[in-house]
């Protein structure tokens, strides 16, 4: 047991950037990004960085040998291969087009129990030509 | 040889790394259950982005984070009390353990105190499940509630379980607690005390990204 340790300094200053990120963590998820996903994606960036050094440093990673590293790289390799696979299977059923139709969820909840729904905007004959507006030639 | 290295090991370290790589390995298989979790979240938020939206701005921002600094405090107090182990303090590392098991605790506390006012505002998926909307009666009815209880539904199993972590994290601890006080760690062997933390820690990680992807998405 004679590999070297962090210092007390180290814990304490690892501590307060973990607590420092919480607080950009909370302040980040108040401003309205243009897109959703930057959001979740900023949030997930700020936690991983957060798992790193609670890793390499409380856990002491960083100090251990090769062959714990590589158990510890591998667990999260194979869970993102794990979940990726899952996720390809589940994103190609349809189920989103479904779930997320074109007429919001209430209003299906209501003409359904009124009687039968307008036919999707595709089915619709296309506007009218307004004046002005090139012709395709026939 | 020293007397706590088991006879099948060559020395004290190999002893240290051994134990560490179990706990590690153990620590692989816990990545593997909770990102089955996370998987089910990730579906059904793509699926339902509204429900989730809106069964997150039913939970305290302010009692999560206050719950999170007390674990992150918590991970800070696990590190120093292997540290005080490896320098031979014996009465900081009886109080460092004990000041972990009491965070433990009054994270569990808040926790509980969050479950009862969802129970209080009918938010428990399943039959006493009621989400009322203050300009629409029949909202309560509608298939977008049904949604946001799927919401609670992965909210309750995943902080469930995270607490249950917790709940098993804080019986070893105590246990910790009591061979410290009985002067069983010393520089040369404090390896309980590791791999207890390495746990922890691992608890303490998995609530880091719990934390945005439940309290924050509103």
């Amino acid at each position: 047991m004679k590999e070297e340790h962090p210092s007390l300094a180290t814990y304490w200053i690892v501590f307060a950037v973990l607590v420092g990120l919480l607080v950009v963590t909370v302040l980040v998820a108040e401003i309205k990004l243009p897109e959703d996903w930057m959001n979740l994606s900023l949030a997930m960036l700020i936690a991983a960085f957060k798992a790193v050094l609670i890793v390499l440093v409380f856990m002491h990673l960083w100090y251990r040998t090769a062959i714990i590293r590589i158990v510890a790289v591998a667990g999260v390799v194979w869970a993102f291969i794990g979940a990726s696979l899952t996720l390809t299977d589940y994103f190609t059923r349809g189920w989103h087009e479904a779930a997320q139709p074109r007429v919001s969820v209430e209003s299906v909840d209501r003409e359904t129990a009124q009687g039968p729904r307008k036919p999707p905007a595709a089915l619709e004959p296309p506007p009218a030509p307004t004046e002005g507006q090139i012709q395709p030639q026939r | 040889m020293n007397a706590h290295v088991a006879h099948h090991f060559d020395n004290a370290e190999q002893q240290f790394v051994t134990a560490n790589l179990g706990m590690w390995l153990f620590l692989v298989t816990e990545v593997m259950f909770f990102s089955g979790l996370f998987a089910a979240y990730t579906i059904y938020r793509y699926l339902y982005p509204e429900a989730f939206h809106e069964g997150s701005r039913h939970l305290d921002i302010v009692l999560g984070t206050i719950n999170t600094t007390v674990l992150l405090l918590s991970s800070l107090t696990v590190a120093l009390s292997v540290r005080a182990a490896q320098l031979n303090k014996q009465k900081q590392l009886v109080w460092l353990l004990a000041a972990t098991i009491a965070l433990g605790a009054v994270f569990l506390v808040i926790k509980g105190v969050e479950y009862g006012h969802k129970f209080e505002e009918g938010l428990v998926p399943g039959s006493g499940f009621e989400l009322r909307h203050p300009h629409d009666e029949a909202f309560a009815s509608s298939s977008r509630a049904r949604q946001v209880e799927l919401f609670f539904a992965v909210y309750f199993a995943m902080t469930g379980f995270h607490a249950l972590h917790m709940v098993i994290g804080l019986g070893i601890f105590i246990t910790m607690l009591v061979l410290a006080i009985r002067g069983t760690f010393h520089s040369e062997y404090y390896t309980p005390v590791e791999v207890t933390g390495l746990y922890w820690h691992f608890v303490d990680i998995v609530w880091v990204f719990l934390f945005p992807l439940l309290y924050l998405v509103a």
